[in-house]
């Protein structure tokens, strides 16, 4: 097995627009021994976190409704009067020197580039829910 | 070699929408004819009766929907592709009705 599970397994929401980038996504999450759930823009992310629980969310950046950073931006605000502090990486095909200070700054977790690498979100996601 | 990968980055970033939409249409043409899985027997039990599970906390409008499709999402092959997509936009009522559509289709 070429990527055996490390530590737990994770529920993972996935904010993306794309169906290919869906379906590779979770290939990858169920390779991991992880479980996502897929919702195809930020509002409905958002949506999704009201009801659920996950312990890490993969978000897209450009996608129609609302984007990633957008997003990212209202998780932060509703943690501001809630307790805890929700993992986020964010994913992004057009990468630019500073994108990763730049989600940083608005307050992500951890970041991937797209074409999204098996390694490196497996790297992220192990960071980012253990290294808070 | 970086040069190489970027550049590759590049191409596949160029290429995907039309990759999009090829594989939206192929999937939306080969739902009607595709069978549900390549699953026999008790494979073929276990997806439908997941199926019926999935429908029935759809029909209740729940969010939970979302996490019991996610543990059968990649179940159902390329005939799942309809729901999938319905799953994700969180239009339940459309995900109602492809599911009834998968579990009519297994238990012919």
């Amino acid at each position: 097995m070429p990527y055996p599970a490390a530590g737990k397994a994770l529920k993972v929401l996935v904010a993306e627009d794309s169906i290919i980038n869906q379906r590779l996504v979770i290939a990858m999450l169920t390779t991991l021994g992880h479980t996502g759930v897929v919702v195809g823009d930020g509002a409905k992310a958002l949506k999704c976190l009201t009801k659920l629980q996950f312990d890490a969310v993969l978000m897209d950046v450009m996608m129609p409704i609302m984007d990633g950073l957008e997003a990212l931006t209202a998780i932060r605000t509703q943690e501001q009067t809630h307790d805890g502090h929700l993992p986020i990486i964010m994913a992004t095909a057009h990468t630019e020197p500073g994108d990763a200070a730049k989600f940083k700054r608005a307050g992500a977790d951890g970041y991937v580039a797209k074409p999204i690498q098996i390694e490196h979100l497996q790297a992220e996601l192990a960071r980012v829910t253990t290294h808070r | 070699m970086p040069e190489l990968m970027v550049e590759m980055g590049r191409c596949i970033g160029v290429q995907l929408p039309v990759l999009e939409s090829l594989a939206t249409q192929l999937a939306l043409q080969t739902a009607s004819v595709a069978p549900v899985a390549d699953h026999a027997g008790t494979d073929g039990v276990v997806l439908l009766n997941q199926l019926r599970e999935l429908l029935g906390v759809l029909r209740d409008a729940d969010m939970t929907a979302m996490e019991l499709h996610a543990t059968l999402r990649q179940s159902g092959g390329d005939a799942m592709a309809p729901l999938d997509a319905a799953m994700a936009k969180l239009e339940f009522e459309l995900a109602e009705a492809e599911c009834e559509m998968l579990i009519n289709q297994l238990k012919q």
